[in-house]
């Protein structure tokens, strides 16, 4: 592949560029390497090391892959939002700058700094060296929930974000029927879950700001606990129940199903942190209303992925792979909504 | 045909790389081959079930009509309530992607 659906420019020259710019926000600067990072179905994260006056500086710059789902916020948006949620105090990578000038590295993209550890699901929910205490973790994911919850609209830097005229549940339905109609083959299992969340959508209440992707595998932690909340490329106006919901939907318990809170602790654990932060009252049936659609929301996405790789755009095994993990989807969404 | 066939290439190849392919790898590589191994699993049940779904397709065909356009008019109607609580089609469905999910995903 060619021209801007590329990788980055990683020549001399254009290392000679980033370093410039790069210089322009932390002074002097050498950029000693850039490695390209495994993840990131849908941008391209590349760790880079500078040489500083102030010493060795990790850094981690983020660009669009060669597709990108049509769903998700370019780096220009996802950087305002990863602004605002660390000035509300948010664990995030400290944001540093964002370029859109394509001529530095052939396409836009924005710099962080890299935070330790793991985000690997898999490896977090079995291996415990990982992440100190489990219950401590899931209590404090469910406060720095709880503080992205406190933002709400309208704010200045995210006026970018579509705002909901009707429950944000139906919103997202409509455009997963938007979707299907444009699939190939029709979907009759997700036909049948869509149909049913349209029946008990939640109404229009209270908006906050959504991450829309909250979830075991997009944090990162070491082995004393939470380092950094990652890929906020999904977040939104919306139902903060949604957000709760995604966290402790079985699909995103990376196979340890008995810990309910994202394959980490239990439910209330997390649950625990987030009412103390918020003084939010809960509710659990909504919780559940947005784990059923989880399977709904991942099972369009893992379609979107899988034709990534069937139409030839970007063929890769990850994306093909996932593309089969929509039957488990379908078949839990199935029993989430019988009759 | 000729035997093996396709279904028992990928059986003995997948076998022989779990056996002495898969523990050799270093740290790094084991992501990726253990999604090889799943992917050449899928393919060898896939094969392996024949494209068999004749019963479900049949059942499905029987509860929403054989016409041509049977299936979008039967997705227009689903979405303006005429299935719903539909307990026939919610058993059908499930029986459909609990095949789909043997293949795909076997716990």
């Amino acid at each position: 592949m060619t021209g801007e659906a590329a990788h980055i420019d990683t020549s001399e020259a254009a290392r000679a560029r980033l370093g410039r710019i790069i210089a322009a926000a932390l002074g002097e600067a050498t950029v000693l390497s850039i490695e390209k990072l495994s993840g990131g179905a849908i941008q391209e994260n590349y760790a880079v090391d500078v040489e500083t006056a102030s010493g060795r500086q990790r850094l981690v710059l983020r660009a669009d892959a060669p597709s990108a789902i049509a769903v998700s916020h370019g780096r220009a948006q996802e950087f305002a939002l990863l602004k605002v949620a660390h000035a509300e105090g948010m664990t995030v990578p400290q944001p540093i700058f964002f370029c859109a000038d394509p001529t530095i590295l052939g396409k836009p993209f924005y710099v962080m700094r890299r935070v330790a550890g793991t985000a690997a699901g898999h490896v977090i929910v079995r291996d415990d060296k990982w992440h100190g205490d489990r219950i401590a973790l899931a209590d404090r994911l469910g406060r720095e929930l709880a503080i992205l919850h406190r933002v709400r609209p309208p704010h200045p830097d995210l006026a970018f974000l579509p705002m909901p005229s009707v429950s944000p549940a139906l919103v997202a339905i409509e455009a997963y029927r938007g979707f299907l109609d444009s699939y190939r083959l029709p979907r009759p299992a997700l036909e049948w879950g869509l149909r049913w969340l349209e029946r008990h959508a939640p109404p229009l209440a209270e908006l906050v700001l959504c991450h829309r992707d909250y979830r075991t595998g997009n944090y990162m932690v070491d082995d004393s606990g939470l380092t950094g909340i990652l890929d906020w490329e999904f977040a939104g106006w919306g139902d903060p129940h949604e957000d709760i919901g995604w966290f402790c939907a079985k699909c995103w318990r990376f196979g340890a199903n008995a810990r309910e809170a994202g394959g980490i602790a239990g439910r209330d654990d997390f649950l625990r942190g987030y009412s103390a932060e918020s003084g939010r009252r809960i509710d659990p049936g909504q919780v559940r209303y947005w784990e059923t659609m989880a399977h709904a929301r991942w099972a369009v996405i893992a379609l979107q992925q899988g034709e990534r790789h069937v139409s030839g755009a970007e063929p890769s095994l990850d994306l093909a792979l996932t593309g089969r993990r929509v039957a488990e989807l379908e078949y839990e969404l199935l029993l989430m909504t019988g009759p | 045909m000729d035997r093996p066939d396709a279904a028992e290439l990928i059986a003995i190849a997948l076998a022989r790389f779990r056996e002495e392919i898969l523990p050799v790898l270093p740290a790094d590589r084991r992501l990726a081959a253990l999604m090889i191994a799943n992917a050449l699993g899928i393919a060898e049940r896939e094969l392996a079930a024949g494209g068999d779904d004749g019963t479900i397709a049949a059942a499905f065909a029987t509860l929403i009509g054989e016409t041509a356009d049977a299936v979008p008019a039967f997705v227009a109607d689903l979405r303006r309530g005429r299935w719903d609580d539909d307990a026939d089609l919610h058993h059908l469905l499930l029986q459909d992607a609990k095949a789909r999910v043997a293949i795909a995903n076997p716990r």
